[in-house]
């Protein structure tokens, strides 16, 4: 199962929310960073069928979005996280499911209701079946909102901010799950949330004003903050960024002095480094 | 989801009780029934179009990335199926009205049904939804559910009640999408083209089911085009006058020497009813005769009971009421008049058939029922004590014990006389003497061996308990 994005460009006005995204995704959780207003939301929705771009290519499993019939087998094919998903308060989180999954012509009545069943199970909402929604927590909107995204087993899996609102017992839950997932589909794991990224993406795109600028494993990401990551006693005047530890040394990340104590970096202090020197490049081209 | 929704099952139970309500009192007319569990389905039909409208609220979704804008059953599906889901409270309304009239039923109905007045209830509730449905989807906010219910208030409320001239469809009525009940035209009269009004209707919702889907769905255009030729074909067709004689032939057949009825002897009492009126002589038969089994047998010989096509009160206040618009009345009243036959309505309920009670006794006594004749003192403690035989006049008559005037000495004597266990021999071997206008109530009191209370207000306003 493969998903291509060839020069793809979507605006809006005169903003370029994306501008020429190309990269081809195949089975394995795919992480996609990026700060706010870098595209990552508009890129998920032209993936999900929701949003047409302006311009490139888009194919989804072998389909193509911009042919209704192909479009809709699309749909057929993904589930879809969104980052804000509407919910029907007076719904129950059974019925909402249901409702969904009819969208999701799954049309016999006792296998439909089986899958309903099993993703309440797998998002451990099962007890919560007949309770309202307006009558559940934050967290358990967001499972319940997870739960509707692997309705009917889809080969493409959208994920927008999926583990926003999550107690971290529920964050591991969810990794195990998109992991075991992960295997015979393609998962796009839209987050801000880099410790996620670092346990279970296989690959990481960081996409920043409305273009891919970094594509390859967390390590690699993680990479481009080598040598660029040290610990101080003082506040450090050459760092990009820092912040003072539990040791009370500050952990600084950008240039280091000479005979600085580095050490190693991570996927976030990498994507500090990608994103940050992206906004200072622009920094010195508008001066 | 329709059938599932709360306000769904609150508007059916409303529609249910609304029914009752506006049966319970009057024995059943199913021709009149039936305009009644069409018009009384409203409270369904306004839950059902909220319900839809928030259907198609969910359906929309809230923002374009809610999860049901990327499911394979695209919004002009949904549309179809929630339009087509409309079914489901459109058969509530029709098991309700087979509830309600399954209990109608049981309560010796007359006449019969008008099975196209019954259908427009639940094709009105199809129509209602459709309303809420085609406004949500172009007006898509969460109030405008509740605005579509007041649309449909609103049409039925512009529309005029009734016609000018009752008795020729003039008015514009019939264009509301569902057209009001009359109050006092009787049903054989009416003439209401309720088959034209459902097809009306039914086109009616069509064309709103097409405004739902329109766009880029051809289904849309097609229901929309359908809907609007036959809407335009059959709204005026349902407006045309009545012809004088179609309404004269139709009175004949109620009123006059060559009238169709049906005419039964009980108890030496002809009881003579409006076709398909039959089924009342018996109930009417069994009304009197508490009263009738105490009257000398002769004095009952040859009394007639005719069923007229409009209540007594309405032939009350016939010579008062001009010329034109009342011509039933009018023709009613003429035929009243010179037969002098005890009058008894085509509708009927608890409370109005004391009236023919009242005007069986009457007769037997040698008045008529609506000239207030027996006046004299004698007669009128005769009248009470023939009333007191019918269990709801004598509720009426002695409800709190306590009377004023010259109703103080009639129900005190005819209390005092009530427990005499030779009461119907002595009334009946006097007679005579006894409905004499000029018998009075000392000579009366003498015959039935009773005293004339005395110590009443003679101004009728104290009310004096019987001594």
């Amino acid at each position: 199962m493969t998903v291509m994005l060839t020069d793809v460009r979507k605006h809006y006005g005169s903003v370029h929310a994306l501008d020429g995204v190309g990269f081809r995704l195949d089975n394995g959780i795919t992480g996609l960073l990026g700060p706010n207003g870098a595209g990552k939301t508009t890129l998920l929705r032209c993936l999900a069928t929701v949003l047409a771009p302006d311009a490139g290519r888009i194919d989804v499993l072998g389909f193509d979005p911009d042919r209704p019939d192909e479009r809709t087998e699309i749909r057929r094919r993904i589930g879809y996280l969104p980052q804000e998903p509407g919910f029907y308060r007076n719904f129950t989180c059974f019925d909402f499911i249901d409702y969904l999954a009819i969208l999701k012509e799954h049309v016999d009545r006792v296998e439909r209701h089986a899958e309903v069943r099993r993703v309440l199970e797998i998002t451990g909402l099962s007890d919560k079946s007949t309770t309202k929604i307006r009558k559940l927590s934050g967290g358990m909107r967001r499972r319940l909102a997870l739960a509707q995204s692997l309705l009917g087993s889809p080969g493409f899996l959208i994920l927008d901010e999926p583990t926003a609102g999550l107690d971290p017992e529920l964050r591991f839950r969810f990794r195990e799950l998109v992991t075991e997932l992960s295997t015979d589909r393609v998962v796009l794991l839209s987050t801000h949330q880099t410790e996620d990224v670092a346990a279970i993406c296989d690959r990481v795109i960081v996409l920043d004003g409305g273009r891919v600028s970094f594509d390859g494993t967390p390590a690699g990401l993680a990479q481009i903050a080598a040598g660029k990551v040290w610990l101080s006693d003082d506040r450090p005047a050459s760092a990009r960024i820092f912040w003072r530890t539990t040791s009370g040394q500050f952990r600084a990340v950008g240039t280091p002095p000479s005979g600085a104590e580095l050490i190693e970096p991570t996927i976030e202090d990498g994507y500090v480094m990608l994103v940050g020197a992206a906004a200072l490049e622009e920094d010195t081209e508008a001066a | 989801m329709m059938l599932r929704h709360p306000l769904t099952l609150i508007g059916a139970l409303g529609a249910a009780g609304w029914a009752v309500y506006a049966l319970w009192e009057e024995a059943p007319v199913l021709n009149r029934v039936s305009v009644t569990l069409g018009w009384t389905m409203l409270p369904l039909a306004f839950a059902t179009s909220m319900v839809a409208g928030w259907a198609v609220l969910r359906a929309k979704g809230r923002s374009d990335a809610n999860p049901p804008m990327v499911m394979p059953i695209g919004m002009s599906q949904r549309m179809g199926g929630i339009l087509v889901g409309l079914a489901y409270p459109a058969a509530a309304a029709f098991v309700v009205q087979m509830l309600v009239l399954g209990w109608v039923m049981s309560r010796s109905p007359v006449t019969s049904m008008v099975w196209t007045e019954v259908l427009a209830g639940p094709v009105y509730v199809m129509f209602a939804g459709a309303v809420g449905a085609a406004m949500t989807r172009w007006m898509p906010h969460p109030s405008t559910p509740l605005f579509a219910v007041l649309v449909l208030g609103g049409l039925m409320i512009s529309f005029p009640y009734r016609s000018e001239d009752w008795g020729s469809r003039i008015g514009v009525e019939w264009l509301s999408p569902l057209a009001r009940p009359q109050d006092i035209i009787p049903y054989e009269l009416a003439f209401r083209p309720a088959g034209l009004h459902l097809a009306y209707l039914s086109a009616l919702t069509l064309l709103i089911a097409g405004l739902a889907m329109l766009g880029r769905w051809p289904v849309g255009w097609t229901l929309l085009g359908v809907g609007l030729a036959v809407v335009v074909t059959t709204g005026p067709a349902q407006l045309g006058p009545i012809e004088e004689s179609t309404r004269t032939e139709a009175m004949s057949q109620l009123v006059g020497d060559n009238a169709d009825l049906k005419c039964e002897t009980n108890d030496g009492i002809d009881f003579c009813a409006m076709p398909g009126y039959e089924g009342w002589i018996e109930e009417w038969a069994t009304a009197v005769q508490p009263v009738v089994s105490v009257t000398p047998t002769e004095v009952r010989e040859g009394l007639e009971v005719r069923q007229y096509p409009v209540h007594y009160t309405f032939l009350f206040g016939a010579g008062d009421l001009g010329e034109g618009n009342w011509w039933w009345v009018e023709s009613a009243a003429d035929d009243y008049f010179a037969r002098e036959a005890v009058s008894v309505g085509s509708t009927w309920a608890r409370w109005t058939i004391t009236d023919l009670i009242r005007g069986v006794s009457l007769a037997a006594m040698g008045c008529r029922q609506i000239a207030d004749e027996c006046q004299g003192e004698s007669q009128q403690v005769v009248l009470v004590w023939l009333l007191a035989h019918d269990a709801r006049s004598a509720e009426y008559l002695f409800y709190d014990g306590e009377h004023a005037g010259s109703a103080y000495v009639w129900t005190c004597m005819v209390t005092d006389f009530w427990g005499n266990p030779d009461g119907v021999s002595i009334i009946r071997d006097n007679w005579s003497v006894l409905t004499d206008p000029a018998t009075t109530y000392q000579e009366a009191g003498e015959i039935i061996g009773v005293a004339v209370p005395s110590g009443s207000d003679e101004t009728g306003f104290l009310e004096t308990a019987c001594p």
